[in-house]
């Protein structure tokens, strides 16, 4: 393998710390040229906006049934059809998405912050720190997850906080090794070392430099660990914790069409679209934002 | 699979070509051999299970163990009813008891004494007799706090079999069971007890092979292993064969049993399937004779076919809700009767199409030649129930505690959770939580008391109503609301020791009356049991409790 | 590296005997236990019970015992399955669950791979969109729904496959590329991603300038440093694959281990569930091992510590 010269001089390193704005600035202006990343903006902001207002102008509420409708496709009254106690689904996809945003994104930053920061932190330290905390996330792994989360629930009630912890918990794990996997093999490359010999602190290094350079791998996992999320909120209302019914969720909803999904299509095509749309909106921005915050590619 | 052409340097492009031939060359041999050794249409398991008479059947999870006074749960039976046989076994059709091991039967004219006479054909799968003796050493073995049997309540109408399962100290002598000869077998009751045959069939009365057991541990040992494969000795019309854990219980026609000649099947496969939708598949791809159970949403679909494999039989099964009564708001009586007035059964019924319920109005379901008809009788009336909750010091809800009802978490219970909940919004007012629990949470929560309202469910042992008025004595075990009135026991205990039949019939109308008037539950509906049944399948007919002797059953497509 | 793999022995080891004591006194914290059902059992019955498997001794005692008969690799009894002991349980079920993960991952790691790379040298062209369509597609539906999907289409109508079991070899095509493709897509996607943080780096440019031919540069530098990524992710994702998958197992009724992780818990079968969690521990833990010597061997400057 040849030895891999640093990835910019030293002097470029040291650039956006002057150019902080431009930096964000010129990111910025690349990720407008993007069309997907425009796109996956757009199909974001109109989903969260739909779902956030959708069922103020709507004739139903998520709990209105028709019981001698039941199931029925899509019509001029019900534009996406009925689920089997006769509920508009569009109004319940509007409740259940704004569940299913909340959690995802809230939950997904809970664990995108303590998954960068620790694995960041065990990554350039090393040695005996980095030895106990990567042994506690492997313990952390190993731990039943059906038993902790009915633990949680049996010690704290039920709680909406509770979701965001029980998430949090196993999601930030596999993070936590992708930053510190990445930040080993950043750390020892020359503009890190160049960065140290002019005396910048520890934090400055890790927050300024080594993790703007493993931006791209945090960027992709983190948008494969929303749909993750969204989907293991549905296992935790099995358990008990997460949305209750009548109230429902993406994840919820997807789960209960698919077990209709050859008499009633329609329960599931309709969230599982919404749901394969917001995630390629997600991964399509995810893309954009990884190439316009790429300082390397844009100099090709 | 897409095998996209790059644009790559010349040298790049041929060598990227040579290795996706080489792993499309690949991903073709595997999927070629894999389709040559399983498709090309081959037979299905029904297809070449109606040729060799082997049925193939689901029974959903599979079972802890064979031991009969082991077995827990109702599908598991069709496995203990092949591998044994009781003194009494049950007609297809209507489930009456028929001659099992004993031939005949006297009851005694006060009918505390039955004598049964064995038959002599009688024969364990190792070729020893079954003898009377064999039902005592049985009797003492599920009796014993030891083996700590589920079921030993079967026994309790046999004089002194309570007292010695509640204490291992005491004397079996004691117990109302003795073997006069060796084919004559005498049972001495507490009382007379109308259901004391049917009792007599079930797999808690099965005998137990004596020397297999003492074989491989303690009597009264339970879990020893004597029912592995290679060990199990039984006296059923089948004998076990194999155990694949996880997947399937096979066993075979057993020669030696009396009335071999009557057994048509020559093997049956119980596969182990939780998923109903699995099940669902397998019986449509053709894995399956028989499933355990139907998904909900498959029901209509099945009920619309011409010549339909779905079989829906009333089940002796109500589906409740339970309040809490000890607490506020349940422990006032007009708080429980607005809950059930709100409630438009018919409507809750509605919302499961196709699943055959019925709409439940008293809590002993009909099927017994009971139905109750006295003024008790539950009704859907939005109006009372606002005056009674108004009475009840809550005029339109106004003022009412938060209050949840627990459920298990499953799409059925959810959705009619769901449709009573805004009944109650809508007729009362009154706004419910559900909660969503885990299984064991909910069992646990609901044993314990630990509830407001809470689904509530009770498939009746045997066929008397009594197996029903039985769950509200004070104190028993599956009574979750601890329901406790001096009346109701009186009466319905009085009426299950009648052996007139009219005069019994009368005797539980008073006691129900009693329960729908407190209503610690609420009935909700009369549940079935849907099976899907290949048209193959001859001699299995819908009845209550869901048995299907396999001695009856054969197949022609 | 021999100093470094014992040290990291002697720490799995310590952490596993964490794992184990959390999940000892866990369980017994849930409410529910192994032998609560919908019927009431009665408390003598309930006693009697308790005695056959020690659950009346002090919990220490019983904590104690179970780490003795754990030195002598003795799981103890299964509460679900009383006729057989937890050992033989996690014999029977491991190798099932071991053939499905292993072949699901030969796919999963051929198929995401093979789109990723392809995506990250051909990107933002159309083979990108396509490869990276089938990654987010992948990761979008989920298995609880292609699974039955799969079934219908092959097992259904066209009666190639049998609907659910696992006794002949083509019981294996359908759950295999269900598995494989649900894995198979987020590798694609840490593949793609890992590739472009490399493939503008100067060592590849000096590769290229010095006459490697593009697989060369791709599969010899590229690759090595690229799938860094996909590889600390791959650590846990081959612990998960190869203890099986719930759903999988539970949509094809597959006599393998992966339901017992999630049954166990639901069943309060507290031998099993610290068998299954002692398995998967011991099994992460060798894996993220192997995962960080194998990140070393990618990037010759990291250092094993």
């Amino acid at each position: 393998m040849l030895s891999s010269s640093p990835t910019v001089p030293a002097a470029a390193v040291l650039e956006p710390i002057e150019k902080g704005n431009s930096l964000w600035h010129d990111a910025w202006l690349r990720l407008r040229k993007n069309r997907l990343a425009v796109f996956g903006m757009w199909a974001l902001a109109i989903i969260t906006v739909a779902c956030l207002f959708g069922p103020l102008v709507m004739h139903y509420g998520y709990e209105d049934q028709n019981l001698d409708l039941g199931a029925s496709p899509p019509s001029a009254a019900h534009w996406l059809g009925t689920d089997t106690l006769g509920r508009d689904l569009l109004v319940r996809l509007f409740y259940g998405g704004r569940v299913s945003l909340a959690v995802g994104l809230s939950a997904t930053l809970v664990a995108l912050s303590i998954g960068v920061v620790y694995g960041a932190i065990a990554g350039f330290f090393g040695g005996k720190l980095d030895a106990v905390m990567m042994r506690t996330v492997d313990i952390m792994y190993s731990l039943p997850f059906p038993i902790f989360v009915i633990l949680l629930m049996v010690f704290f009630g039920r709680n909406i906080i509770l979701l965001f912890v029980a998430i949090g918990a196993v999601e930030w794990l596999t993070m936590a090794r992708i930053v510190r996997g990445q930040v080993q093999s950043i750390k020892k490359m020359e503009f890190i070392e160049a960065a140290r010999s002019l005396g910048l602190g520890r934090r400055r290094i890790i927050f300024r430099h080594i993790l703007p350079n493993v931006l791209g791998p945090i960027i992709v996992y983190t948008t494969l660990t929303i749909p993750g999320v969204m989907l293991l909120e549905a296992f935790l209302s099995f358990l008990g914790l997460g949305v209750q019914p009548p109230m429902s969720s993406w994840g919820v909803l997807i789960k209960d069409g698919a077990e209709k999904m050859e008499e009633f299509p329609w329960l599931l095509i309709f969230p599982g679209t919404i749901f394969s749309l917001t995630l390629f909106s997600l991964n399509f921005l995810g893309d954009g934002l990884r190439d316009a915050l790429d300082v390397r590619s844009s100099k090709d | 699979m897409i095998a996209p052409r790059p644009a790559g340097s010349p040298g790049l492009r041929s060598r990227r070509a040579r290795r996706t031939r080489g792993l499309r060359g690949f991903l073709f041999l595997v999927l070629g051999l894999s389709i040559l050794a399983g498709c090309t249409r081959r037979e299905t398991a029904v297809a070449a299970g109606n040729r060799l008479q082997i049925l193939h059947q689901g029974i959903g999870a599979e079972p802890e163990d064979l031991d009969p006074h082991l077995t827990q749960f109702n599908p598991h039976f069709n496995i203990a009813m092949a591998l044994g046989e009781g003194l009494v076994g049950y007609d297809p059709h209507d489930l009456h008891p028929v001659p099992g091991v004993a031939e005949r039967w006297e009851f005694s004219p006060d009918g505390l004494v039955l004598t049964l006479h064995l038959r002599a054909s009688a024969r364990w799968s190792n070729g020893d007799p079954v003898t009377a003796d064999d039902f005592v050493f049985s009797a003492r073995r599920i009796l014993s706090p030891a083996l700590g049997s589920p079921y030993r309540y079967y026994y309790d109408d046999v004089r002194g079999a309570k007292e010695f399962s509640a204490s291992a100290a005491s004397d079996f002598s004691t117990v109302g069971i003795r073997a006069l000869d060796a084919r004559t077998l005498r049972l001495e009751l507490t009382h007379p007890t109308s259901y004391i045959l049917f009792l007599l069939g079930n797999w808690s009365w099965y005998p137990v092979h004596r020397a297999t057991i003492e074989k491989y541990g303690h009597f009264d040992q339970p879990y020893s292993g004597w029912t592995k494969p290679g060990r199990f000795v039984g006296n059923g019309p089948f004998t076990l064969a194999d155990w694949q854990p996880g997947q399937v219980i096979v066993v075979k026609k057993n020669a030696l049993y009396w009335d071999a000649a009557r057994v048509r099947l020559a093997e049956i496969d119980f596969h182990f399937i939780e998923n109903a939708d699995t099940e669902e598949r397998a019986f449509r791809s053709g894995q399956l004779h028989l499933t355990e159970l139907v998904p909900g949403s498959k029901l209509s679909t099945y009920a619309a076919q011409p010549s339909s494999p779905l079989v829906i039989a009333p089940f002796f099964s109500t589906y409740s809700y339970a309040f809490n009564i000890s607490h506020p708001p349940f422990n006032d009586v007009r708080v429980r009767r607005a809950f059930s007035l709100a409630v438009d059964r018919a409507r809750v019924v509605a919302s499961q199409p196709a699943s055959g319920i019925q709409p439940a109005f008293s809590f002993v379901p009909p099927g017994t030649g009971y139905v109750y008809d006295g003024d008790a009788r539950l009704r859907f009336d939005p109006a009372a129930a606002r005056r009674l909750l108004a009475a009840a010091g809550y005029p339109d809800g106004r003022g009412f505690p938060p209050v949840e009802l627990s459920t298990n978490t499953n799409l059925r219970h959810q959705e009619i959770a769901e449709v009573v909940q805004q009944m109650w919004a809508q007729n009362l007012g009154v706004r419910v939580t559900i909660a969503n629990k885990e299984g064991k949470v909910f069992y646990d929560d609901r044993l314990g008391g630990r509830f407001q309202l809470t689904r509530s469910g009770w498939v009746g042992d045997y066929i008397d109503p009594f197996a029903f008025l039985t769950v509200y004595l004070t104190g028993g075990g599956q009574n979750e609301p601890r329901y406790a009135s001096a009346e109701y026991d009186r009466l319905a205990l009085a009426a299950a020791r009648t052996l007139d039949e009219p005069t019994r019939l009368a005797r539980y109308r008073d006691a129900e009356t009693v329960l729908l008037r407190d209503l610690p539950i609420m009935p909700l509906f009369y549940d079935t049991k849907p099976h899907l049944v290949n048209p193959a399948v001859h001699g299995r007919f819908p009845n209550l409790l869901d048995f299907h002797p396999y001695q009856d059953i054969w197949l022609e497509p | 590296m021999f100093r470094f793999i014992t040290s990291r022995f002697l720490q799995s080891l310590l952490a596993l005997y964490v794992v184990i004591t959390a999940t000892f006194f866990m369980v017994r914290f849930v409410p529910g236990g192994p032998f609560t059902a919908e019927k009431a059992v009665t408390p003598e019955i309930l006693r009697n019970l308790e005695a056959h498997y020690g659950l009346n001794k002090p919990l220490y005692r019983q904590y104690l015992d179970y780490l003795g008969s754990l030195a002598h690799g003795d799981l103890g009894p299964s509460f679900k399955y009383p006729n057989r002991t937890v050992n033989e349980i996690i014999g029977d079920k491991v190798p099932v669950s071991a053939e499905l993960g292993l072949l699901s991952l030969a796919i999963a790691l051929v198929l995401g791979i093979g789109l990723g790379t392809l995506a990250a040298i051909r990107r933002n062209t159309w083979i990108d969109y396509v490869a990276s369509s089938f990654g987010m597609t992948g990761i979008s539906i989920p298995t609880f729904v292609v699974g039955p999907l799969l079934v219908l289409a092959f097992a259904i109508h066209l009666g190639w496959f049998n609907a659910s079991g696992w006794y002949l070899p083509s019981d294996r095509v359908l759950p295999c590329l269900v598995l494989g493709i649900a894995y198979a897509a987020p590798i694609s996607r840490l593949t793609r991603g890992g590739l472009l943080e490399v493939l503008h780096q100067d060592f590849i440019r000096t590769a290229r300038a010095k006459g490697a031919s593009e697989f060369r540069v791709i599969t010899r530098h590229a690759l090595r440093g690229g799938l860094l990524p996909v590889v600390s992710y791959l650590g846990p994702a081959i612990a998960g694959i190869l203890t099986g998958s719930f759903v999988i197992e539970t949509i094809f009724q597959i006599p393998g281990i992966g339901r017992e992780f999630v049954n166990s818990a639901f069943n309060r079968d507290y031998t099993l569930v610290l068998g299954t969690v002692i398995l998967y521990a011991a099994l992460i833990m060798a894996l993220n091992l192997l995962v960080d010597i194998a990140q070393a061997w990618m990037n010759p400057k990291v250092r094993l510590e």
